[in-house]
């Protein structure tokens, strides 16, 4: 599919690390603004599909971020593993095979509902929810996956009659958390895989030019080829995370959560903080 | 004096790089070699010790004077082969010394800023660092594996380990340890790297930065570097396990030339990859009508 993609338009390229910027900057100044606004209005007057409308924009948003991750990963996977042209020096830290590591994902959802658990015990529970959902959560559980995806429009009809959107987190809550056990189970068994094909695809390199099989080059070909598997696995790994996440929540939890994670990508690239960041001189050791 | 100043600040630079001036100083080290002896490679150094050519030979009549020179002869040749065999040894602690620095950047006063320097150093091309690099440098793990893979491939290294069956087990076992002290560097990294969006405070929408913020990055800056600094140790502690406690003093040369080289080749072709290949570019208009329809495989799979 790439392939055929690429050869649609031969001529044209941009260097990644302007992707990245022109990318960053449409999140930070068109698509979080606008989900902000939909955000604020949402709960009182405007209409809810609107919102819909724009975690579904944002959504895509990210999902061609990772697609351009893959092709510029396929075209070069070190400076997509290594990214010191197109990511600063305080985010380098934070990235995991190029990107951000997928359990930041569950674990910014997961520190929503805990949040929201605190608050949730000081107050009368929510019996008749409560039970709904677990009844629903039983019925489904067996069923086909797409079936488990709640209906957007629908929960916003829900939603708009009786829940704000500040408290999102309560609805559903054990649909939700149990269905992120899931996709946590998953990313514990892919995560480390992923890793120990990194380590062993080094260690092969090694091993081979150590002794005298291939050339350096050849190794470091092959080396490459499985590095880029690795890489664009791992990209799905985390547009897949964040697609289950964003289906599996209900419009105004996918909002809040899409909204976290486009803050902190905006926030850790701040100009002026990144400014003092640099000029920082204290040691840190 | 502008010149004198230039060639001052050159000299500054050579020393504050002493990883880039290895192959250099290898050179420079195996001239004066050659210069100093024709007997020094490491295979006569043996055979002098057991057959001296000048000895006496069984029912040969030979005078007291004869034998006295001959004892001086053999006097003369030890002593020279204790020098070169210690000047020997100096070179390989210099080597291995070049090694330490460079492993033991981090305990350096290290400025926030520093600490993706030392992740992805820049002097270092990006697929050097694809090829080798783990927290900044190699692997503690690989530095055996490729121990363990020279001796596979080189029957003179292997022929001369005394128990080379024995060695090589103890290796694999090092090799297994060591793996497991990355895995667990891993997971402390990994749970840096997953909890990240919840310790830096950007998710609530101010518009300015302010001292919390970056006190919360360099906080977790700092741990980063205690895991680097903990990687480095292993790394030197792997180093010096082979060149110090496995290898003979011969063998251990033999071993950092390799080392070395293999570095210089990796760096060398990872530039002319990288020149080559020019900055990672994207299509400028990449279908984005084909964006999301293979999502949901993976994970599915598992769920």
């Amino acid at each position: 599919m790439i392939k055929s993609l690429s050869r649609k338009k031969p001529t044209g390229r941009r260097r990644f690390r302007d992707y990245y910027a022109i990318w960053i900057e449409t999140l930070k100044t068109i698509h979080l603004p606008i989900l902000r606004h939909h955000m604020s209005c949402a709960t009182s007057t405007s209409s809810p599909n609107l919102l819909s409308a724009h975690v579904e924009i944002l959504h895509h948003h990210f999902k061609s971020y990772y697609h351009n991750l893959d092709l510029a990963a396929s075209t070069d996977v070190s400076q997509i593993l290594f990214p010191v042209e197109h990511r600063n020096a305080m985010e380098l830290p934070f990235l995991w095979l190029g990107d951000l590591h997928p359990y930041l994902f569950t674990n910014l959802l997961r520190s929503y509902l805990l949040q929201h658990d605190d608050s949730f015990s000081l107050q009368e529970p929510e019996n008749e929810d409560e039970e709904y959902d677990y009844q629903e959560h039983q019925e489904q559980e067996i069923e086909e996956e797409d079936e488990e995806e709640i209906e957007v429009g629908e929960s916003c009809e829900f939603l708009k009659k009786q829940w704000p959107l500040m408290n999102a987190w309560k609805i559903q809550s054990r649909k939700l958390t149990t269905r992120i056990d899931q996709i946590e189970r998953g990313l514990r068994l892919m995560v480390p895989a992923l890793m120990n094909r990194a380590r062993r695809a080094q260690a092969g390199f090694v091993q081979k030019v150590g002794s005298g099989e291939v050339s350096a080059a050849v190794a470091a070909a092959e080396m490459e080829e499985e590095m880029v598997g690795i890489v664009m696995d791992a990209n799905r790994l985390r547009k897949d995370v964040i697609s289950e996440i964003v289906s599996v929540t209900t419009v105004y939890q996918a909002a809040l959560f899409l909204e976290g994670l486009a803050q902190f990508l905006v926030g850790i690239r701040d100009g002026k903080l990144l400014q003092e960041f640099r000029s920082c001189k204290s040691p840190i050791n | 004096m502008t010149e004198k100043k230039q060639k001052d600040s050159k000299k500054a630079s050579s020393q504050s790089k002493p990883c880039l001036s290895n192959q250099d100083c290898r050179g420079k080290a195996v001239l004066d070699d050659e210069d100093e002896s024709e007997n020094f490679p490491t295979e006569q150094i043996r055979c002098l010790t057991l057959h001296q050519q000048n000895s006496p030979k069984l029912g040969e009549s030979f005078s007291w004077k004869r034998y006295k020179l001959w004892k001086q002869d053999k006097y003369h040749r030890s002593a020279r082969l204790e020098r070169q065999l210690k000047s020997l040894e100096d070179r390989i602690d210099k080597q291995l010394k070049r090694f330490q620095a460079q492993y033991s950047r981090a305990m350096n006063p290290t400025r926030p800023k520093d600490v993706a320097e030392l992740l992805m150093p820049r002097s270092s091309p990006p697929l050097e660092l694809a090829t080798l690099s783990w927290l900044g440098d190699w692997r503690p793990s690989s530095i055996l594996g490729l121990f363990s893979s020279l001796i596979r491939s080189s029957p003179t290294l292997a022929s001369s380990l005394s128990h080379a069956g024995a060695t090589q087990k103890a290796i694999s076992q090092l090799i297994h340890d060591l793996r497991i002290e990355e895995a667990v560097i891993d997971e402390e990294m990994m749970e840096i790297q997953a909890n990240c969006i919840l310790r830096i405070p950007f998710s609530i929408a101010n518009e300015k930065p302010n001292g919390s913020t970056l006190d919360q990055v360099n906080s977790e800056l700092k741990k980063v570097h205690r895991l680097i600094v903990k990687a480095q140790n292993f790394r030197t502690n792997a180093l010096e396990t082979v060149v110090k406690k496995i290898l003979c003093q011969s063998d251990a040369a033999e071993f950092l030339v390799a080392f070395d080289g293999i570095q210089e080749t990796v760096h060398q072709f990872s530039r002319d990859y990288k020149m080559r290949k020019g900055p990672v570019s994207v299509p400028l208009i990449s279908g984005s009508e084909i964006v999301g329809v293979d999502s949901g495989y993976s994970l599915g799979k598992f769920l």
